[in-house]
């Protein structure tokens, strides 16, 4: 899967949960979930696991724990895409 | 340390957390899980607890200046008032109503405002500080070192006390500690 089709639906996945069309407008690897996109920590749990569902992957605690910008969700899902 | 969380129910109860079983193993631990299931009214309980782990977070990351995680297993509550995480302990007040839940840390005698909107926010904390003469002085404003951390910078002897700001849907909670004023 290519790094835009990656980015791509990541967009759409935080999309209803971002609180802020600013961070969405400049969605990049360095947006943070919780500082750009003002996404509610409790959301936070949702995107990973609607990340789960659409990429067909399982995101453990650990990846979960550093999850924090669009750039570290991109390069969990690319290695859980590597070696699932 | 301090820290502190606010739900709004009228938000939080759409959610209907209790009937997503992956969410639930993701956030809480099992005994946290039966204390869920051992309520009537489940939603408020699972809020509530949620709540407690992010106010023993906030608190924990602020004392140690730890990174940022997303780690909710790692706190446990142990009671209505206890989050343990490692061998740290946390206690934790709750004040729930039919409308919001509020948590904070009480290792600080904690002084805690409750806003029903955004709106001139830090102006109208400002205003209740002064009229209940917190601060021995009334020039004072709302600063945030580069961590994003927001503190009241009392203007007259550049004194900072840091608070704790939570927001959820209508409402924004605020707690500052009452020591060294």
């Amino acid at each position: 899967m290519s790094e835009k089709e990656i980015m791509d639906r990541l967009k759409s996945i935080v999309k209803p949960y971002a609180q802020r069309q600013e961070g969405l407008d400049n969605f990049e690897e360095s947006t943070d979930f919780i500082n750009d996109l003002e996404i509610n920590s409790a959301n936070l749990v949702d995107v990973v696991l609607d990340v789960e569902d659409e990429f067909n992957i399982e995101i453990d605690n650990d990846s979960m724990e550093g999850m924090l910008t669009v750039g570290d969700a991109k390069s969990i899902i690319q290695n859980k895409l590597k070696h699932p | 340390m301090i820290g502190n969380d606010i739900i709004d129910l009228s938000i939080a109860r759409l959610e209907n957390k209790t009937n997503n079983p992956r969410y639930c193993k993701k956030v809480f631990t099992g005994k946290e899980r039966d204390i869920i299931e051992a309520e009537s009214d489940k939603e408020k309980m699972l809020w509530t607890l949620w709540a407690m782990k992010e106010t023993a977070y906030k608190a924990h990351q602020r004392r140690f200046n730890l990174a940022r995680k997303i780690n909710p297993l790692d706190y446990e509550c142990d009671s209505e008032s206890i989050v343990n995480i490692g061998e740290w302990k946390y206690k934790v007040e709750v004040d729930r109503n039919e409308h919001y839940i509020h948590c904070s840390t009480t290792q600080d005698n904690l002084q805690s405002y409750i806003y029903p909107s955004l709106e001139f926010l830090f102006e109208n904390f400002l205003t209740d500080l002064r009229e209940q003469n917190i601060f021995r002085h009334d020039e004072i404003g709302v600063v945030k070192n580069r961590y994003g951390i927001p503190s009241i910078l009392d203007k007259t002897n550049s004194e900072t006390i840091p608070f704790s700001l939570s927001h959820h849907g209508k409402f924004t909670a605020i707690v500052i500690p009452l020591i060294n004023c």
